[in-house]
């Protein structure tokens, strides 16, 4: 009867000599910044929608699996520095029409963090046929902010890998975290808003509150989020999330969201032209990989809070 | 087999008698007795330490061992299949919930305390039912029926009561963590030392041994508002006080709902049940079956 105090998912993966977050970090989330970083710089060059295209795609496998705002608090709004996706209020569009219509220098037009975000730059580039001289100004200056803001979270990961670790116990609860968090906001936001499956807009079908509606590139972010879930829950040849949980005895709460995976990319190419009105299969197999983490992964952890002798007084 | 041995206690920091405890309570005692020698000579006698009552106690503690591995572990409940529940519950009634307003280090904090004065509260609370319902005072009153008291009459216990116990338990640090679970997903953790939480561990190290002793260690009257003193709990333990400091840790609950009694009121301390009672516990067996004697022969229930 050993008594361990609150174990999460067995640390068998000493036995490889990296946890199974700094292998992540170092396989998946650093090359994945990387990619977005070239991807901006790719485009900062030579601006056009294919370009946009692969930036997005790059982009949401950092956003999907984001640790940095735990491991160091201090960048816990970065992401929102780079996406305002159902984080904001006002009108993006109009207030980017005006700063495409200003005079003023890109960096003066500029002024607000939300027009320095890859959804102000799909405005820039998609709100017409051209990219004009102006449009091309501003979308060199939005990607400045965001390549700014893509080093420093490379520069989290990296320090993290050079520097002292928290428990490992941490970590694996942080990557289930982030994996659950990520995982609901495919279901509601990206699936459920759009297709009038999730809770505030129940059976309202609008595909115009699909994540990318101007450059539709809304099937491309979920196919890219699903591939940075695989990376960390798919069989790879890398030690990651899905091989310390198979070794923890979860081996089949990880095919249970392998599954669920391999469903939403099936029911996704089902569809054509990010167009949701027929998503309700693609959402409920969103549905089934969040509750594969959620309520059954979590199962997983031993959950075992000692207090002191239950015998009485 | 090691898994099973009654003296593994005594090395475990999860139970009350384990040896770091034990020695800080002694030293704590070392401490009141060179300011106070009244009790002094009773405490080093071998009539304490030997007398049948302590004998009996250290004989069931090895008995009720292995009643609870063997006969009352696989009936309770885990506190992980109801901490599971409630985070189900919650998350199927009130959909996903994702914190963004509280660090890992505050939600650490957060469960730490909340374990802690929640379990505090439910254990007052089932020692006071198993002191005011009839039927549950019968079970109850082996644990009373102790002449002397020693750190073993923790132990003194029947399986009954450690069967409620246990579910106390599992309901308390299940419903805590569930809804912990439900806010901060598998991010929460116990500030411990040696595998306890940390609160336990402090209060442990400060004389719960001597709760069950006859060193009257007491607190300024101030403090034992909200902390019960070891000779808080002795004075429950006389027979005068049965209906007065149900407390564990924590002193306020018995504050607020009536039942306090400060050390600096009580002067005569006499364990053990009426006289009349006494020859009915004096058996392992009687401490088992007594209970049920009393229920169903003595005309409770039949």
């Amino acid at each position: 009867m050993k008594k361990i105090l609150f174990t999460s998912l067995v640390a068998a993966s000493t036995l490889f000599g990296a946890t199974s977050l700094e292998s992540v970090l170092k396989n998946v989330s650093i090359p994945d910044v990387d990619a977005a970083i070239k991807d901006a710089k790719t485009l900062q060059k030579d601006i056009n929608t294919k370009n946009y295209e692969e930036l997005v795609s790059s982009w949401k496998k950092v956003e999907a699996l984001y640790f940095a705002g735990d491991i160091n608090e201090d960048y816990i709004d970065t992401p929102r520095y780079i996406d305002v996706f159902h984080n904001l209020k006002e009108n993006l569009s109009e207030q980017m029409q005006r700063a495409i219509d200003s005079k003023d220098e890109p960096k003066i037009a500029l002024f607000k963090n939300s027009f320095k975000t890859i959804n102000a730059l799909e405005y820039v580039l998609y709100n017409d046929d051209k990219i004009t001289k102006r449009e091309k100004a501003l979308t060199v200056e939005i990607l400045n902010t965001m390549i700014s803001n893509l080093e420093d979270i490379k520069a989290i990961y990296k320090e993290y890998l050079a520097g002292e670790k928290k428990s490992e116990k941490w970590e694996n609860a942080m990557i289930i975290n982030t994996l659950i968090a990520s995982s609901y906001r495919l279901k509601e936001w990206r699936i459920g808003d759009a297709s009038g499956n999730s809770t505030k807009y129940k059976n309202s079908i609008d595909n115009r509150r699909a994540e990318y509606f101007l450059s539709k590139n809304s099937f491309n972010a979920i196919k890219a989020i699903l591939e940075a879930h695989e990376e960390v829950i798919g069989n790879k040849d890398y030690y990651n999330f899905a091989s310390m949980a198979k070794e923890a005895g979860a081996g089949k709460q990880v095919k249970e969201a392998q599954d669920a995976i391999l469903k939403i990319n099936e029911e996704i190419n089902k569809l054509e032209n990010d167009d949701f009105t027929k998503a309700k299969d693609l959402f409920k197999a969103a549905k089934t990989l969040h509750f594969a983490y959620y309520l059954s992964l979590i199962e997983e952890l031993s959950v075992t809070a000692k207090i002191l002798d239950a015998d009485g007084d | 087999m090691n898994d099973f041995f009654a003296l593994e206690y005594f090395i475990d920091p999860n139970k009350r008698v384990f040896w770091v405890y034990i020695i800080t309570s002694i030293l704590l005692a070392v401490v009141y007795f060179y300011y106070n020698k009244k009790q002094l000579r009773v405490n080093l006698s071998s009539k304490l330490w030997l007398h049948p009552s302590a004998k009996l106690d250290y004989y069931y503690f090895f008995i009720g061992y292995f009643i609870k591995v063997f006969m009352l572990f696989p009936i309770v409940i885990s506190a992980k299949t109801i901490a599971l529940f409630v985070n189900k519950q919650l998350y199927l009634y009130f959909d996903y919930f994702e914190n963004s307003y509280f660090s890992y280090e505050a939600v650490i904090v957060m469960y730490t305390i909340s374990l802690f004065v929640v379990s505090d509260f439910t254990r007052y609370w089932l020692h006071r039912f198993l002191h005011t319902i009839p039927f549950l005072w019968e079970f109850h009153k082996i644990h009373h029926s102790a002449k002397v008291l020693t750190p073993i009459t923790f132990y003194r216990v029947h399986p009954v009561e450690n069967l409620l116990f246990g579910f106390r338990y599992s309901l308390s640090i299940g419903l805590v963590t569930g809804v912990f679970i439900y806010f901060f997903g598998a991010m929460i953790d116990v500030y411990a030392i040696l595998g306890v939480n940390i609160l336990i561990f402090i209060f442990s190290l400060f004389g719960s041994n001597l709760r069950h002793s006859h060193v009257p260690f007491s607190y300024p009257a101030f403090f034992e508002k909200f902390f019960i003193s070891p000779k808080q709990h002795q004075i429950h333990h006389s027979v005068r006080h049965f209906d007065k400091n149900f407390g564990g840790y924590l002193a306020i609950w018995d504050y607020i709902f009536g039942s306090l009694k400060l050390s600096k009121d009580v002067n005569v301390l006499k364990f053990g049940l009426r006289k009349s009672q006494m020859n009915q516990y004096n058996s392992i067996l009687k401490l088992l079956i007594a209970p049920f004697k009393n229920l169903f022969v003595g005309g409770k229930i039949l």
